[in-house]
């Protein structure tokens, strides 16, 4: 390439960024552009400052004051954002930047990302936390409902009120459910009931719609409110898959107005059971008690006898084992007895025969004596009696005798022989006594007489 | 606040009936405890009957005050 000095263009620096700021404002003054955020800065002025980057580039980027509106979020670092705005250029630095006029989160909607935000401050503050929620009253006797009068949520909660329970006083606070105003009308509604004070629940109530729709009820100061809300407030917003802000704050989540109608309140029906079934359990558990007292009273009553019988039964006890023990005293002691007696004869034999044994030169000794003795005193008795009886006969009979009569008598006994048939017999030795002697026979022959 | 009350009966109802059950109680007591259960089922059913259904609507007046008024349920 071959220089022309002529042709040559010489710009000062003023010169070359005024071009650079007229190319760049002329060709990109209303541009798309996304990245992530980084180097977010929020300085006292009120403009936003950071940067734009994707993996290879990086672009500087300010959103002022004025715009900061139109946003829906607040920006952070990390964040992927798509915004509408210009390439500036920066004189005085030589530098060049995007100036926002519009920015939203990527991927997520910019509600979405507000309705993010806001619950993470929310919790980190521990707003969600389970110890503050607030106990529902079991049977409420006053309920307000803080909702469109006009809509479906008010007549599906009156018909779930009218058919659970008939008879609960419900309040209506009419408040818009949607638009610019509507959480300012809804936190009113609950100062307003806080401050009158005069109802069990609060149920704020609205049926379903875009996310958009429901937005009022992800504002932060309501949620404040509901948080600090002194009555229990049960919420009721959307369809069972939408979640708003005060949804985590409130006492209750109900996923639809139905549900938190039916929440808020018990079914009578299921009342009156459980108290008829209290009621018979009563019943019964004291007919229980009282049989279960009769058994106990039947089972003493059959322990406490008449005591006359008590004697008499003990009488009876005592006979029976008196008589037993006599039969046992008396087996002993016959027993006893017995034994006794065998002790006796062994006893009595024993002894006799070993004193005989101990004696027996004695006993024979006096028994010869004695035999001895005693004969001889027959021999001399009978010598004495044969004197005694001849000087007798001498005296009596002998003159008879001296007639021819004489006496027979055995020889041997002396006795006087009267009778052939009794008295003698053949061979027997007899003595003849006569008036001068005595003759010594013995019998040849007896002689009967014939008759 | 009419229905306050109810919970707390309702409570010691389940009490009674539960001691009636569960423990093993004098004549004297059970016949008391019957006499007190059977009183506050008697409460807890008239407190169910306590008090139409109302449905009113606060209005907000000139100056502000809340009002309430019948609501007419035709309006929906």
């Amino acid at each position: 390439m071959v220089l022309d000095q002529k042709s040559k263009k010489i710009y000062t620096v003023s010169q070359i960024t005024h071009r650079i700021y007229e190319t760049l404002d002329s060709n990109f003054s209303f541009i798309w552009v996304t990245g992530e955020i980084s180097n977010f800065k929020a300085p006292s002025s009120g403009h936003y400052y950071f940067s734009l980057k994707d993996n290879k580039a990086l672009i500087n980027a300010a959103i002022f004051k004025n715009q900061q509106r139109n946003l829906k979020f607040v920006p952070e670092n990390g964040l992927e954002v798509t915004g509408f705005g210009r390439i500036s250029v920066y004189p005085p630095r030589g530098s060049y930047q995007i100036i926002f006029e519009y920015l939203e989160p990527k991927g997520l909607g910019s509600l979405q990302l507000l309705f993010e935000q806001t619950k993470e401050k929310l919790r980190q503050e521990g707003l969600f936390e389970e110890k503050y929620k607030k106990k529902l009253p079991f049977l409420p006797s006053k309920i307000s409902l803080v909702t469109s009068p006009t809509g479906a949520a008010v007549r599906d909660m009156l018909k779930v009120f009218k058919k659970r329970f008939n008879n609960i006083e419900i309040e209506i606070y009419p408040v818009s459910v949607q638009g610019e105003n509507a959480h300012k009308e809804i936190i009113n509604a609950l100062n307003d009931l806080n401050e009158k004070n005069d109802t069990d629940l609060i149920i704020i109530a609205r049926g379903g719609g875009s996310f958009e729709d429901l937005m009022a009820f992800n504002s932060e100061d309501l949620a404040r409110t509901v948080f600090n809300s002194q009555i229990p407030v049960v919420s009721g917003v959307g369809h069972e898959t939408d979640f708003t802000i005060i949804d985590f704050v409130s006492d209750l989540r109900a996923p639809t107005p139905t549900a938190a109608a039916e929440y808020s309140v018990p079914a009578k029906t299921d009342l009156i059971n459980t108290l008829n079934i209290y009621k018979k359990r009563l019943g019964f558990s004291l007919s229980k008690i009282v049989e279960y007292k009769k058994q106990n009273l039947r089972n003493t009553e059959k322990r406490l006898k008449d005591p006359q019988k008590n004697i008499e039964d003990t009488r009876l006890y005592i006979d029976e084992n008196l008589s037993l023990l006599e039969k046992r005293v008396n087996n002993f002691i016959s027993l006893k007895k017995d034994y006794i007696k065998t002790l006796e004869k062994g006893l009595t034999y024993k002894k006799l025969n070993s004193f005989y044994e101990t004696n027996k030169n004695r006993f024979e000794y006096s028994y010869n004596s004695l035999i001895k003795n005693y004969g001889n005193f027959l021999e001399k008795k009978r010598f004495e009696l044969d004197k005694n009886f001849y000087k007798l006969f001498e005296l009596g009979p002998k003159n008879i005798l001296k007639r021819g009569y004489s006496i027979t008598r055995d020889y041997n006994t002396k006795k006087i022989l009267r009778s052939v048939q009794t008295d003698v017999k053949q061979n027997d030795r007899v003595e003849v006594v006569m008036h001068d002697g005595t003759l010594l026979c013995t019998v040849n022959e007896i002689i009967r007489d014939e008759n | 606040m009419a229905k306050k009350n109810f919970e707390e009966s309702l409570k010691k109802l389940d009490e009674i009936v539960d001691s009636l059950e569960n423990n093993d109680l004098t004549l004297e007591d059970a016949v008391k405890k019957f006499e007190e259960g059977i009183k506050l089922s008697k409460f807890c059913a008239e407190k169910l009957d306590e008090a139409e259904q109302k449905i009113s609507v606060l209005k907000k007046d000139m100056d502000g005050n809340l009002k309430q008024e019948n609501f007419d349920e035709n309006n929906i």
